[in-house]
């Protein structure tokens, strides 16, 4: 594995450099994906967090949505579907 | 020079792992072996190969009455295996890939043999292979384990009296420099950024905004290490306050901006200097940036340093193709960027902005020059290298092939640099004219000075108030806050008589900055227009370029 | 991890679930893809995975789903 570039902060590291994660709303809206990253048994997790969230949320939408392998990162397309369709998004179960 | 631990020092503890990945310690306090004896090698050493077997002799000899061998391979893994394979040796041994503990060490050679006591004293050390010093620290061994002293030397053994070690892999010239990269990274204080593996290092560092539009240079520890060899300033000493946060810039944060500039270490000294010069009260660096204008800082470099350096002074003097005059300056507008935080759209309210706001260096050029420069005439030796900030507009023609004479060649500047900001305004402050060569040899032919070319573009641009005022032909004049109040009668309007009174386009002479610069070629100058002059505007302010570059650059 | 950096950049807050022996290794990739605050919001489940039952993996969902909800929104 390469290792990654480490720089010295050029500012006067009032502000956090480097990149950030989404903000975070205050309560789940909108469409939440679940993406399944197809590792054996992954989808009976996914099913009942899907099943519990419907449960807790009966307005949130909520899609599943497929990994082709976990291998590999996400394709490009789901990775837009994502962008497109989704305002959250849990990705399981890495084993 | 060695720092090779003698008798009576004490052997730096460390914490290796050995070929399994198990720990294996030196002066942790964990071991009560009364002695040890480290022995640093590497494998393609025939002088270690000569070493090894008596070691391990000694190691069968005194193992039982105490004696601990820790052996230190400066190899990989598997060369490590090959060569205590080929001794059979029965030993503990370290790997100190890393060459850091040989590092600390500081033997030049190997092998390199160091006996210590309890806890950690120094009782004997040599490197190389010398048989007399083998035999006294075998004696020494066996006397802090309470043991006689065993015969490790055999007859047969045929050994040398002495052979020259080889040299230790902590001076191979790639492992010395990573090795003085991770001690001098200590040093540096500045926060840490790592850079996602995914991203390429350009992309992150202009999506972070640290960039000025063009790419830079990822500032990593040892191209600031490399930079800050340029000064003998401590890194940590504050140069300045930069506007507008007034955020300390120490050497370090200076250095950091100028890797990402694109400068050399020889540079790092004017761009100190010029960050001293842009943050004092006279510039007012705040003002410069935050004005609707165009003024940004012009840096105008005399003395010795600038061949040192290669500063152009010549040809395409304020263009592309000049490494030290287009780093330099853009490591000042990194430094007003990232560490004073004054950037295009939040203080920097510039309207039109101008190609100098990335860069803008330039070098007199003193050699074409019949006048003295404008260091010497700011009162420092010509000898002395300087830079001067003037706060500046873009370069603009003076155009003149014709006059043969100084007078006539003064008159073209003059109608030249009446339309500066607006021909109307008159009484202004600070400007900056650059003297092409074949212009100044024009002057110099003659005789003109400096103050008699001043005399001369206050002369020709001297008009009637009237002229100046706003009227219905173009309602643009001089406020009336720039007449002299002796012209301004008790309704604080010009009285009549004023109003044929002449006004040059310059409040003072001296306000006329001069240097000489470009190419040896071309009867053309240039002028840049300053901004606000005065205790509200900026001030050229010239600074001593400190010679602190370190003899070990 | 990859994939969670990416909507992250694009503004979609994400959270990875996975077993309790990926705590290491989504710290690392988490610090080396530039989030390692992404890592601290990770959800672990308690290994093994493989061989759950049904039941079994249906708990671990059970056991998870308030602190995926907590890792997603700002107030939990």
């Amino acid at each position: 594995m390469s290792e990654s570039l480490v720089i010295l902060d050029p500012t006067d590291e009032r502000a956090p450099l480097g990149r950030r994660p989404a903000s975070r709303p205050d309560r789940l809206h909108g469409t939440l994906g679940i993406i399944d990253i197809a590792k054996p048994r992954g989808d009976i997790f996914c099913d009942e967090i899907e099943r519990l969230l419907h449960d807790r949320f009966p307005q949130l939408d909520v899609i599943r949505l497929q990994k082709p392998t976990y291998t590999k990162p996400a394709p490009g397309d789901l990775r837009d579907e994502v962008g497109e369709r989704c305002q959250a998004v849990i990705q399981a179960l890495a084993d | 020079m060695s720092d090779f631990p003698i008798a009576g020092a004490d052997a730096p503890a460390f914490a290796l792992r050995d070929r399994n990945g198990t720990p294996l310690a030196f002066g942790d306090g964990e071991s009560s072996a009364p002695a040890t004896l480290l022995f640093f090698f590497k494998h393609d050493c025939a002088t270690c190969d000569l070493t090894a077997p008596l070691v391990e002799r000694l190691h069968g000899a005194l193992a039982a009455e105490g004696l601990r061998v820790v052996g230190v391979s400066q190899d990989a893994p598997a060369q490590t295996t090959g060569f205590v394979d080929r001794h059979e040796l029965s030993f503990a041994v370290a790997l100190d890939t890393a060459l850091e503990v040989s590092a600390e060490y500081g033997f030049d050679a190997v092998p390199a043999l160091v006996l210590a006591g309890d806890p950690r004293q120094v009782l004997f050390s040599f490197e190389g292979f010398v048989k007399r010093d083998l035999l006294e620290l075998t004696r020494l061994a066996a006397q802090a384990c309470g043991a006689a002293t065993p015969e490790i030397v055999r007859d047969e053994d045929q050994l040398p009296e002495h052979q020259p070690g080889c040299g230790s892999k902590v001076h191979d010239p790639d492992v010395a420099r990573r090795l003085a990269v991770r001690r001098g990274a200590a040093t540096l204080g500045a926060r840490r950024v790592r850079i996602p593996i995914d991203d390429d290092p350009f992309e992150f560092m202009a999506a972070q905004g640290l960039d000025d539009g063009l790419p830079v240079v990822p500032p990593t520890e040892e191209r600031v290490l490399r930079m800050l060899q340029g000064t003998m300033r401590p890194a940590s000493a504050v140069v300045a306050h930069i506007p507008p946060n007034l955020a300390p810039a120490t050497v370090e944060k200076i250095a950091v901006n100028a890797v990402m500039a694109g400068c050399r270490p020889e540079y790092l000294p004017v761009v100190i200097a010029a960050t001293e010069a842009a943050c004092t009260d006279a510039f007012n660096l705040h003002g410069v940036l935050a004005t609707t204008y165009f003024a940004t800082p012009v840096i105008v470099v005399n003395g010795p340093i600038r061949h040192e350096i290669g500063l152009n002074c010549g040809g395409n003097l304020f263009g592309q193709g000049f490494r030290a005059n287009a780093t330099i300056g853009r490591a000042l507008q990194l430094l007003v960027r990232n560490v004073g935080g004054g950037r295009p759209g939040g203080v920097d309210m510039s309207t039109l902005g101008q190609p100098g706001k990335f860069t803008c260096c330039v070098g007199e050029n003193e050699e074409e020059s019949g006048w003295e420069p404008l260091h010497v005439e700011r009162g420092f030796g010509r000898n002395t290298s300087t830079v001067t900030l003037f706060a500046g507009e873009a370069p603009r023609a003076i155009r003149d092939q014709l006059s043969r004479t100084a007078r006539s060649l003064g008159a073209s500047v003059g109608l030249c640099l009446e339309a500066m900001a607006h021909p109307k305004l008159h009484r202004m402050g600070e400007v900056l004219l650059v003297v092409s060569p074949e212009h100044a040899r024009t002057f110099a032919r003659d005789g003109y000075s400096k103050t008699d070319l001043r005399a001369r573009i206050q002369e020709v641009t001297a008009r009637p108030l009237r002229e100046l005022l706003p009227d219905d032909e173009c309602q643009k004049g001089m406020a009336l806050s720039a007449i002299p109040r002796e012209l301004l009668g008790s309704d604080g309007r010009p009285t009549p008589d004023a109003l044929d009174t002449p006004l040059a386009k310059f409040k003072r002479d001296e306000d006329i900055l001069i240097i000489v610069g470009g190419g040896t070629a071309g009867k053309f100058s240039a002028v840049l227009g300053g901004w606000a002059s005065g205790t509200t505007g900026s001030i050229a302010v010239t600074r001593e370029i400190r010679n602190e570059r370190s003899s070990s650059a | 991890m990859h994939d969670l950096v990416d909507y992250e950049a694009r503004g979609i807050p994400s959270v990875l679930v996975a077993s309790s022996e990926f705590v290491h290794a989504a710290q690392t990739q988490a610090e080396a893809l530039g989030m390692p605050d992404l890592a601290a919001g990770s959800v672990f489940v308690p290994h093994p995975i493989q061989d759950a039952t049904d039941e079994e993996m249906r708990m671990k969902a059970q056991d998870a789903i308030d602190a995926i909800v907590e890792a997603l929104t700002a107030n939990g």
